[in-house]
């Protein structure tokens, strides 16, 4: 597992985040470094998904800061897919390729990379929901981005759909050294993806622990699951995560 | 073979109808005032044959797509940035209303006044004419725009142009075709009344020079080959394209 030390790709500091006068968030600071996977994780309502959209630059209203490292590029997978109804999936990836890359065949290649060989000429309302999600996590690798940013990636999905996902996803990044800042409230998903988990929780929600998840992505031993909720029980109750 | 389809049956038997209909009142009238089909064909034929037709059918579909293209531009510009400013759209929607409202008749009597009977003239009359409903029909597209395809446009970095082609445009395209149907339909009937009240070509002006001699049969061999046209234009250029450009949706809502 590439933990490569030097200056973090993305720091975030919320110090306060408000809708409408009411402060949902209120201390969340996290550091992402290069090849690092971090989760965020916590009850539903704890503004993971918030804070994410702050780390992505598409929310500029809160007190705080994000600092990305020099010439860091973010991509960012939304909860919903959101591909562009009126273009082809081959399209939908396509487009987040560099211009020169768009007519040839590395959008059919990210395709399959998520299992969706046959499906480049459809459009995005002719498939499922779990298909649409899919075509989002490719057109995210198209963008080839040092950090990936993924919401809730694999709600919707059956469970062998999602856990094949998560291997190429942990494929994709571990080929090229990328980072992943993820947003959860599963904490198995996070187990599988993740080198550290930041808990959030508390109303305003803040962050309650940054706990490190021992060993290498692709080495941990089958039990280590449980012995991480049993190490840290107190403290992912406190998150509104109970032991299964 | 291929049995034609009930639809295409029921429009020929629908003309057929009408047809018989106005034959059957033109031989109980018996007048010069109301021609039976047959003779209005005999006026269509020469008129085609001497090239009148074709001369003054190019010459008002001339005015009619330099009037769309200029009205649909200019129309559209305004409706978008209406749509995307509350302020401007708090200060310019009576001008809106108020251009709405004002008779197309005052709008060509006024261009002819101040610029004279000139073809810019008369093109600008029209185009400012229909300018007010594109603009108002692209206002409520715009508005419509939905911004979680904005925030993918900016994650995935899209340049402008990919933001307007990809992003933008698809999203209007209903508007875009409703004002262009819309548009189509009522430039060609303004177009006429400015042939008929300054020009020296096109249907409006053959209209007029029929309309002072009493001969129905030329007015409406004039008008039945402009609304051909029209109706030409509408099935074989925009019904298409429109389709084209649905293909995207879903198929409940394609019928």
């Amino acid at each position: 597992m590439p933990r490569a030390g030097g200056p973090p790709r993305l720091a975030l500091e919320i110090r306060s985040k408000r809708f409408e006068g009411r402060e949902v968030l209120h201390g969340l600071r996290l550091e992402v470094a290069a090849g690092e996977a971090v989760a965020l994780i916590g009850p539903s309502g704890s503004g993971k998904t918030t804070a994410l959209t702050i780390a992505a630059g598409l929310d500029e209203d809160f007190e705080g800061s994000v600092t990305l490292g020099p010439g860091v590029r973010l991509a960012y997978v939304f909860q919903a897919p959101r591909l562009l109804p009126w273009r082809s999936v081959r399209d939908n990836v396509a487009l987040a390729l560099p211009r020169a890359q768009r007519r040839g065949p590395t959008a059919d290649r990210l395709l399959a990379e998520v299992g969706l060989e046959g499906c480049a000429g459809q459009y995005p309302g002719e498939l499922s929901g779990g298909m649409q999600r899919r075509a989002a996590l490719a057109r995210a690798f198209a963008l080839d981005a040092d950090i990936l940013l993924l919401d809730e990636a694999f709600v919707s999905l059956d469970g062998s759909a999602a856990a094949l996902l998560r291997s190429r996803l942990a494929a994709h990044l571990d080929e090229r050294g990328r980072s992943l800042l993820l947003v959860t409230h599963d904490l198995d998903e996070a187990l599988e993806l993740a080198d550290r988990i930041v808990l959030l929780g508390g109303t305003p929600a803040r962050d309650l622990a940054d706990l490190p998840v021992p060993g290498a992505r692709s080495a941990r031993p089958p039990d280590f699951g449980e012995r991480f909720r049993r190490d840290h029980a107190e403290i992912l109750a406190r998150a509104g995560l109970h032991a299964k | 073979m291929r049995l034609p389809s009930p639809r295409l049956l029921g429009f020929v038997a629908s003309l057929a109808l009408f047809a018989a209909i106005w034959q059957l009142g033109a031989a109980m009238a018996d007048s010069r005032s109301l021609p039976s089909p047959s003779a209005v064909a005999t006026v269509l034929l020469r008129e085609a044959m001497n090239g009148n037709l074709a001369y003054h059918l190019g010459a008002t579909l001339g005015r009619v797509a330099a009037a769309f293209l200029v009205a649909y531009a200019i129309g559209a510009a305004i409706g978008v940035a209406l749509g995307r400013s509350r302020r401007l759209d708090i200060l310019f929607d009576p001008w809106l209303v108020f251009f709405l409202n004002l008779p197309a008749l005052v709008t060509i009597a006024l261009f002819y006044v101040w610029f004279g009977l000139t073809e810019a003239a008369a093109l600008a009359a029209v185009a400012a004419n229909k300018v007010p409903t594109v603009a108002v029909v692209l206002r409520e597209g715009a508005r419509a725009l939905d911004r979680q395809y904005f925030e993918v446009a900016r994650v995935n970095r899209f340049s402008r142009a990919d933001l307007l082609f990809h992003v933008v445009l698809p999203q209007l395209q209903p508007y875009l075709a409703a004002a262009a149907r819309s548009g189509l339909a009522l430039i060609w009937k303004i177009v006429l009344v400015v042939e008929l009240l300054g020009r020296s070509s096109g249907v409006g002006f053959q209209i007029h020079l029929f309309f002072q001699v009493f001969d129905v049969a030329g007015i409406l061999a004039y008008a039945l080959s402009f609304i051909a046209v029209v109706q030409f234009i509408e099935l074989a250029v925009l019904q298409p394209a429109e389709r084209r450009a649905a293909r995207w949706r879903p198929a409940p809502s394609r019928a």
